[in-house]
């Protein structure tokens, strides 16, 4: 292996994610201020000592909503990131494994997915069956699983035609075996590389859709810059600033945990 | 360039295969809409504000009461025609609609892939060429760019140029009853354009810069400065062409994440084209504009694939088409 | 013409391309340089024309018409490449832009410094094509490269070589990418040009096409030069084990009936090379001073030079 340090990339998005995880699920333990307490007359606060990022349009804190609100962001971008993998990971292996009109059938459906920008159908399946965090964790998952579908497709392609798979096919070993036991181990590294963009990607989305309104329950960072959206005009940056940064950050990490690992197996 | 009959037979070709995507993307939508429980039949049927006769009514006066089947081909053959059905929301028919939001989106599209490609092919150029920490720097820049919240770089401009600076109209296009005014124009859909060219211009950047750098290693380029050519002329004439010729496809590759991010944008500034359409319409369950602009999605981004490949055939002459 | 003196080409991590290589080329006369992949040969002429990756160390002399090549300038250098000294490469598909027609590729250098107008050029480039066997110049001057057979893509990169009037030519394995009867087509074009006076460096690993067509040849190993002398002496009556055995493993088409007789092992790794003479592990007469001192180049009394222990004792 070129570099079996963990790099540079690879410690920052670690960090981050890390970061998040602990303030998001574990935030209420020690962290002194509540970010859904509501303090009316202290709205609209530029950052102090007393609240670090400021208050928001309900007198919240802006510090603890920022350092809280990554809960819903983490999930679904770790489970639609999974799930895109996954789902991306096996159609496109199996698809290019059993070729013929598998292949062909499936690549219709991956061009139709493909043809429709994502936050559109999103937006409508969303609207259609409601907006929970599984709901979108499955929307999102549905719909970014075909651009890896067509890499593992091109890279099984090739494995197939190299010697020690033909040998295995010939030997009249099953499909299942032949994907689990050496098409899946030989593309792991860029299925792992790909699982951190899927799981920026994924983050990404979540916060479109919950500056939409589709939070799926809780707090949110998305939602919290639609709402400072609404009172922009009265130059509370901090209410745009943080929680933007926040989910930045967030995918950022996510980013840079691909990158290493890229840089680390080439 | 070069034009032949063979060109000829591949743009009849791709035309052809354009409508059975579409098909397919029509006949999806309409199942999904016409089953989820989110969808026009369900809701009317589950809210108990209204009464049996009411919905009954309200049906037969949409057609939901036919058959499944029998209302999807109704609505296949009302598209052919231009057909799309009455909006339940503005009353009026949707295509009419739809007419008026989808040329905002173009143009903001037109726009953004114009930016996005300059900045893009022109930090990829500058990377290959001056490398070192510039280079760094810019790949970190797009990198950040790719990772940013596109809506929030739109509240961020706005946040600068609208709320602070007071230089920039924070929503909407521009129309003014003395007519249209090209200035007031451009204020309007220059934010837009930025927001949407952030999204863009990553995948441009990073694939003009590894183009680039194939190019410099091919060996014709060896055979170049073997002739005598200074620098300079190589570079402008001969690796830039080479360079720069496949990234079209890029384009043509994020067509669907132009549209997307449009639509996004579209929402941030108001900006009244099919992406705020459909936002809207998703908010005031208005199926019939909903149905309609999935369609009109999906053929935008069709139409830009088949204009990408059209173009790719016409400039590069390895192409063989006989 | 052209003096190479005590060249050294080694790449970045420091492996030997070439090692102290010194020969020289006379006006009219082919040298031919003959090696394996690894030899050298085609680093040679990079070198010479100063080809090489910015990174490569490279020392010694190259001398043409009294100027170190290694020494100058750019703009210098711009003037002596294509209109001086001209180079010709194996693959000709991938010496053009796939994106330019051939013809103003051709005339490119011509015209862009103004040396000649457009109109002129192209006709002197179609007589010239035609001059080398081009069959329907014209319509191959406005041809893709994509567009045009091996042979005659290989034809108009000779075009495009020798239209400055170079004094001298560069060819690096020029046949190896053609079928057989092309090869010798073009073989024929280019013994043309040695007959209209132009100096050329020929390199192969073709030993037996090397025999038709030089004066003199150079027999390159793992970068060193083995033997050096005029084609009689060098291909008619080897001396160098390394050159008896090339020419022993050359088919012919009398040993398609007797058997190939080939060389004992393979190719040194240039990054560890063997001690002592470098040939020593594949040499059939192998001594102990063989495998611990590197032979020199030394002179025989027939004029021609050779690396060996084994020749220097039978003058």
């Amino acid at each position: 292996m070129a570099n079996t340090k963990l790099n540079g990339e690879i410690m920052f998005g670690i960090s981050v994610i890390l970061f998040f995880t602990i303030t998001s699920f574990f935030g209420k333990y020690f962290i002194p201020i509540n970010p859904s307490v509501q303090h009316l007359s202290a709205a609209f606060q530029p950052p102090s000592w007393s609240h670090p990022f400021g208050t928001d349009y309900l007198g919240r804190d802006v510090f603890a909503r920022t350092l809280e609100g990554g809960s819903v962001s983490i999930e679904v971008g770790v489970a639609a990131g999974l799930l895109t993998v996954v789902i991306g990971g096996l159609v496109g292996i199996f698809s290019a494994y059993y070729g013929y009109k598998v292949d062909i059938t499936i690549q219709r459906v991956v061009d139709i997915i493909l043809s429709i920008p994502l936050i559109v159908l999103a937006l409508v399946l969303v609207a259609l069956f409601g907006s929970s965090i599984a709901l979108i964790v499955f929307a999102i998952g549905i719909l970014t699983w075909p651009s890896l579908a067509r890499i593992t497709r091109a890279e099984t392609l090739s494995l197939k035609e190299r010697d020690f798979v033909y040998a295995e096919i010939v030997a009249g070993a099953s499909g299942i075996h032949v994907v689990f036991r050496h098409l899946i181990p030989n593309q792991a590294k860029t299925i792992l590389v790909y699982s951190g963009l899927a799981m920026s990607s994924a983050t990404l989305i979540q916060a479109a859709l919950s500056y939409l309104g589709f939070t799926g329950g809780s707090v949110s960072w998305g939602f919290d810059l639609y709402m400072a959206q609404q009172y922009i005009f009265n130059g509370s940056w901090w209410m745009t600033f943080f929680p933007g940064a926040a989910i930045t950050l967030t995918s950022l990490g996510f980013y840079m945990i691909s990158e290493g690992l890229r840089k680390m197996w080439r | 360039m070069h034009l032949n009959r063979g060109i000829a037979k591949y743009i009849a070709k791709r035309l052809a295969l354009l409508p059975l995507t579409i098909f397919s993307v029509i006949t999806i939508d309409f199942v999904l809409i016409h089953l989820a429980p989110g969808g026009p039949f369900q809701i009317l049927l589950s809210d108990p504000s209204f009464s049996p006769q009411e919905v009954a009514t309200l049906q037969a006066e949409y057609g939901l009461n036919k058959p499944l089947l029998i209302q999807y081909f109704t609505y296949i053959y009302q598209v052919l025609h231009g057909n799309f059905g009455i909006s339940y929301f503005y009353g009026v028919p949707v295509i009419r609609v739809i007419m008026d939001y989808l040329p905002n989106t173009l143009v903001l599209a037109g726009f953004s892939i114009l930016v996005s490609s300059a900045i893009g092919i022109l930090f990829g150029i500058l990377s290959t060429s001056l490398g070192g920490l510039i280079d760094r720097a810019l790949n970190t820049l797009a990198i950040l760019s790719y990772t940013l919240p596109v809506f929030w770089f739109g509240i961020l401009l706005i946040l600068v140029f609208s709320v602070s600076l007071r230089l920039l109209p924070s929503t909407g296009v521009y129309v003014s009853n003395t007519g249209f005014n090209l200035a007031q124009y451009l204020k309007h859909i220059i934010m837009p354009t930025l927001s949407l060219s952030l999204l863009l211009y990553p995948p441009v950047y990073f694939f003009t810069r590894s183009s680039m750098l194939e190019v410099a290693q091919a060996n014709f380029v060896r055979a170049l400065y073997g002739k005598g050519l200074s620098e300079g002329v190589v570079f402008r004439k001969h690796v830039l062409r080479n360079a720069l010729l496949p990234v079209i496809t890029v384009i043509g590759l994020h067509g669907a994440v132009l549209f997307g991010g449009a639509t996004i944008v579209e929402i941030v500034f108001t900006w009244p084209g099919m992406g705020l359409l459909t936002y809207t319409a998703i908010l005031n369950k208005d199926y019939p504009i909903l149905l309609a602009s999935v369609f009109f999605y999906s053929l935008l981004v069709a139409v830009l694939n088949l204009i990408v490949d059209i173009v790719y055939v016409f400039i590069d002459p390895r192409i063989n088409l006989k | 013409m052209l003096e190479i003196r005590n060249l050294s080409v080694a790449y970045p991590d420091g492996t030997p391309a070439l090692q102290n290589l010194s020969i020289s080329l006379g006006t009219r006369e082919v040298l031919g340089i003959i090696g394996e992949s690894g030899s050298g040969k085609s680093t040679l002429a990079l070198a010479i024309m100063r080809l090489l990756p910015p990174d490569a160390n490279v020392k010694g002399e190259i001398i043409y018409n009294g100027k170190d090549i290694l020494g100058l300038s750019k703009s210098e250098l711009e003037r002596v490449r294509g209109t001086e000294i001209a180079m010709i490469f194996q693959d000709a598909l991938s010496a053009f832009d796939p994106l330019m027609r051939v013809g103003p590729q051709i005339v490119e250098k011509a015209v862009t410094n103004k040396t000649l107008g457009y109109k002129e050029a192209r006709a002197r480039a179609i007589d010239l094509m035609r001059g080398l066997g081009v069959t329907n110049p014209e319509a191959r001057f406005d041809a893709y490269p994509h567009e045009l057979s091996g042979g005659l893509r290989q034809r108009a990169f000779i075009a495009m070589g020798l239209f400055q009037k170079p004094k001298i030519i560069i060819l690096d394995e020029p046949t190896s990418a053609l079928d057989v009867i092309t090869q010798a087509q073009l073989i024929q074009t280019i013994r043309g040009l040695k007959e209209g006076g132009l100096s050329m460096i020929f390199i192969t690993h073709d030993i037996a096409l090397a025999s038709t067509i030089c004066d003199r040849v150079a027999v390159l190993y793992a970068g060193k030069m083995m033997e050096y002398g005029s084609v009689h002496q060098v291909i008619r009556r080897p001396i160098h084990p390394y050159t008896q055995g090339l020419i022993e493993s050359t088919p012919t088409l009398t040993s398609v009936r007797r058997g190939l007789k080939a060389m004992k092992g393979y190719l040194p790794n240039l990054k560890s090379l063997p001690g002592g003479c470098r040939f020593h592990p594949r040499c059939p007469f192998a001594t102990d001073i063989c495998r611990s001192v590197d032979p020199e180049l030394a002179e025989l009394s027939d004029g021609r030079l050779v690396a060996c222990h084994m020749a220097a004792d039978s003058k």
